[in-house]
């Protein structure tokens, strides 16, 4: 009996030891070590490590150097990785309602993108769940606006142009399609040259994003219709996160949702200040004319009810959305 | 980057030519002094004196392009690599192009319209540079950077990023002096960017082997920045270790480069103990 007792005891001993012992979560990003985003956290990773007494330890793979989205999905599901920051086309497949605050030409304005956040967010992150995931909110990338070697003034200036869309992104190739535009799906470090060779005529993508890749060194105009809302997010895998206390899990959760709401707020300065920057080495702002991106509005939104009809995303969701939508706009008439 | 910058020192001695043989020998002796000194904190309480002088000197010359391009050096080097105030640094830095602007646009007219210019424009403005401008053009290039370091959360900064490599490139077309500099900084620029991001690895691999080849290795600064543009990026760790370990124990003491090395040992140092983490 003594002889259990202390087998028991030691046991103990031992199962104590190794809930305290480290837990490694391994996270890859695309961002690059040298950016304010790896800043905010490697910080973030720094607080987590301290208030959990080092328990638990973010490491970040930087620079995409652990493959594209595809092949880091891939090393989670294996557990070589626990986490990753994706945007979200890298969940076109599993979890396609994510797309939906994506979809083209669906909001007119941050304020509209804010409101429908406000209730929808929440929502969005349970999806995640299901799919074994923590995530811990979003981040809002700005708009994508339309960049161009000519003036897009009009629908015309684009009929014929050849449109640069990421590779793999399925609801804008549909889109573009059904605009009876010419998509062009190339991976991001292809678009540079691309632009250069004329391979490629128009892209549409977030200001800071352009200046980051210095796509301005290769175009001269922007048209400033938001084409559709760009966001990203970190999801951990929930194995990992299962490993650590609740204790733990709570202070990795709230700091990461600090960071990520930190980074959310400092979003509509960093759009407007990468304008800016972009009118400041010559790109010259042209204004749509606004009937007839209206008449693309509502094209577009033929096309978003078509996909969800046809189950590229929740058919419940999207018209979820464009209540809210309509909600805020009428909201908006009232007020003024 | 930043240790990268204080080779720009020896660039001092380009004013010799402005003053009697007694300044002359004082620059050259000065700059040499600071080139060769191996305490960098004596250079870091010292070097203000000189740039006030520098001032000095140009309230007499305003329009003295050579002049201002020492000037747009030492405010760079110093506000990049001895201002540890954020605030001072952008200061520090600020002056430095307005320096670089000035010398450059009064030996070259074209470049008076840079600022605003989109970018293909820009590039067809730089076809008439020659080996005549080359310490004009190192100076803008040197003070520019300098600025978009201390001011990386600007985005207009960021935005002149590339203008700054076409710069550069010039310069080794146009046979400047200091290539092995340029090299380096070039090095730099192309791997900001991880290759996920259109970052060119190789080509900034090319650009720091040779500046290693023509400074016969003596700058031990570049072989910093191969770590860290090259071999971190690409999760080389054995690359990255046997470049940094090179750089601590070499022998920093090397004419013309003593203080760069110093500094440079001590950012080694720093990415072997962050090794661990990184990788």
């Amino acid at each position: 009996m003594r002889k259990l007792t202390f087998s028991l005891v030691f046991l103990g001993i031992l199962f104590s030891k190794s809930s305290f012992s480290q837990t490694l979560i391994k996270i890859a990003t695309l961002a690059p070590q040298n950016t304010a985003w790896a800043t905010h956290f490697q910080s973030a990773a720094a607080e987590i490590n301290e208030l959990t007494d080092n328990r638990v330890k973010l490491k970040f793979y930087w620079g995409g150097s652990q493959g594209n989205e595809k092949k880091v999905l891939q090393k989670i599901k294996i557990g070589q990785l626990h986490g990753g920051t994706f945007t979200p086309t890298d969940f076109q497949e599993r979890y396609p309602d994510v797309n939906i605050y994506g979809l083209p030409f669906l909001f007119k304005s941050t304020d509209e993108v804010n409101f429908v956040r406000e209730v929808l967010d929440k929502k969005m992150e349970e999806g995640f769940k299901k799919l074994g995931f923590e995530i811990f909110g979003f981040a809002g990338g700005g708009f994508a606006y339309i960049m161009s070697n000519r003036p897009v003034i009009r629908y015309s200036d684009m009929t014929n142009k050849k449109i640069w869309i990421p590779q793999g992104d399925l609801i804008s190739y549909q889109t573009m399609k059904a605009l009876n535009l010419v998509p062009v799906p190339l991976v991001l470090t292809d678009v540079l040259t691309a632009l250069q060779t004329g391979l490629i005529d128009i892209v549409s993508i977030p200001p800071v994003v352009a200046l980051a890749l210095q796509w301005h060194t290769k175009i001269k105009y922007i048209t400033r219709v938001p084409v559709l809302y760009a966001m990203g997010f970190m999801a951990i895998d929930n194995k990992i996160m299962n490993k650590i206390s609740a204790e733990d899990k709570n202070v990795l959760s709230k700091i990461l949702r600090e960071t990520y709401a930190s980074v959310d707020a400092s979003n509509n300065k960093d759009t407007t200040d990468a304008i800016n920057a972009l009118f400041n080495v010559g790109i010259e702002e042209v204004d749509a004319i606004p009937d007839e991106i209206e008449d693309i509005r509502q094209s577009a939104l033929l096309v978003n009810q078509k996909m969800a009809e046809e189950g590229m995303f929740s058919k419940k969701l999207f018209d979820e959305i464009q209540i809210l939508i309509e909600q805020y706009r009428q909201n908006q008439k009232h007020h003024f | 980057m930043l240790v990268v910058l204080i080779s720009v020192f020896p660039f001092f001695s380009g004013c010799t030519v402005l003053f009697s043989s007694v300044v002359s020998d004082f620059s050259d002796n000065l700059m040499a002094a600071v080139q060769n000194q191996h305490d960098p904190e004596v250079v870091r309480d010292g070097a203000p004196a000189y740039m006030l002088l520098l001032d000095s000197f140009i309230e007499g010359n305003p329009n003295n392009p050579v002049l201002l391009s020492v000037a747009a050096n030492i405010y760079a080097s110093y506000g990049s690599v001895f201002s540890s105030d954020v605030e001072r640094a952008s200061r520090l830095t600020q002056r430095a192009l307005e320096y670089g602007n000035k010398a450059l646009c009064i030996s070259y007219a074209p470049s008076c319209n840079w600022q605003g210019m989109d970018y293909m424009d820009y590039e067809a403005t730089l076809t008439d540079l020659n080996a005549k401008h080359s310490s004009m053009i190192f100076a803008h290039g040197v003070a520019s950077l300098a600025y978009v370091r201390a001011h990386s959360s600007d985005w207009n900064a960021i935005a002149q990023l590339p203008y700054i490599e076409a710069l550069l490139k010039k310069y080794i077309e146009i046979g400047g002096e200091d290539i092995d500099t340029i090299y380096t900084y070039l090095g730099i620029l192309v791997t900001l960017r991880p290759p996920a991001l259109g970052g060119e690895q190789e080509k900034g691999k090319q650009y720091f082997e040779n500046a290693i080849k023509i400074s016969s290795g003596k700058n031990l600064s570049t072989k910093v920045e191969y770590a860290r543009g090259y071999a971190r990026p690409l999760y080389d760790r054995k690359l990255h270790d046997r470049l940094l370990n090179d750089v601590v124990s070499a022998n920093p003491r090397v004419l013309g480069y003593t203080l760069t090395n110093v500094l440079a040992q001590r950012e080694a140092k720093e990415l072997l103990s962050s090794a661990d983490d990184y990788f």
